[in-house]
Formats: C-alpha cells, structure tokens, sequence
C-alpha cells in the first residue's frame, strides 16, 4: 500500500477502530481513526438513502482543496488512505 | 431567505444527474429535501458533516463524498448549513 502515487499516508483499523497499521502522515493517528469510525457507524445507521439498499456504500471520500482521505471497509476492517490532489488545471484555450 | 434557498434547490435538480437535494441548519431540522431525498436523514447528514469538519480543524469545511456502484451523494456544509446532493451514475 505504500507504493500508490500521491498517498501521503495509510491506516488500517479494526471494526472498533484499533489501529492495525498505518504509515505516512496517518501513522498511529488514533484521532483521525476515531472520528472516520463515528462517521461510517453513523452513516451505516441511516443508509443515507441512496439507491443500493443492500450494499449502503462502497466508498466514503473526504475532500480538502489539496488531499483528500478515501476510505473502504472490507472484511471487517476500515481502510483508510491520505491522498494528494493534483489541482484542477487551467484550459488553455 | 426561503424563497431564495427553494429556487436554488429547484435550479440544482434540473441540473444533469442529480435526483435528490436536501437543505438542513446547524441542528439538523431540514429546510427543504426534493426528489430521493429524504427528510428522516437531515440530523445524520448533519452530524456527519460536523463530524468531518473536526477532521482537520481550520481547514475548512470539506465535502463529504459516498459512492455505490449507481448513485453518489455529495454532502457540504458551508455557514452552519448542510447541502447534501444525491446524483447518479448514469
């Protein structure tokens, strides 16, 4: 996981939020784990309605103007990734 | 201040792909929710823009992305006010 272009850090928790590995910016960041893993259970109570009722959500994107921090669950653990955003580019007419 | 907010919720329904908005204030009642949308979810799509707001204090409110294989809802909270925007993929 290290190896992604423009990850700027990376965390794996557990499914009460125990961090299992993390490096980058992200290493050891218990804090950021914790409020990623309130915001999953609260948007896992509701399904926030959208359409695929058995799934809910696959991806949760959190997004800054420069990074932004993706997050997946699978197999009972949070994966959560730092990424650099490139900014969007000016068109040159 | 209604009319304006209505008029902006209805101009960003015709927009392409879009099929739910939902307008909610800083404790979660809902001010206004069209298509998919549901009014029942405004205090959890508060919450979680609160919540991401504490992510990284002082930066600014980010937006807040999920994503299914067919639909997409875009959450934002800007002025104590959360938009959320449900599009589709298609």
């Amino acid at each position: 996981m290290d190896s992604l272009p423009n990850q700027l850090g990376y965390l794996l928790l557990d499914e009460d939020g125990a961090v299992i590995a993390s490096n980058g910016d992200l290493e050891n960041d218990e804090r950021i784990g914790g409020i990623i893993v309130k915001m999953l259970r609260t948007a896992h109570k509701q399904e926030l309605g959208l359409n695929d009722e058995k799934d809910g959500f696959q991806r949760m994107t959190i997004n800054y103007p420069d990074h932004c921090y993706i997050v997946c669950v699978s197999n009972k653990r949070i994966h959560i990734a730092k990424r650099l955003v490139s900014p969007a580019s000016e068109v040159i007419a | 201040m209604d009319k304006e907010v209505q008029k902006c919720v209805e101009e960003l329904m015709t927009s392409p792909g879009v099929v739910g908005v939902l307008c909610a204030d800083r404790q979660g009642m809902c001010l206004t929710s069209q298509g998919v949308a549901n009014s029942n979810y405004s205090g959890s799509l508060t919450s979680l823009s609160h919540l991401a707001t504490t992510l990284e204090p002082g930066k600014g409110d980010p937006v807040i992305l999920f994503e299914n294989h067919e639909s997409q809802c875009l959450i934002h909270q800007n002025m104590g006010m959360t938009l959320a925007v449900y599009k589709t993929n298609t």
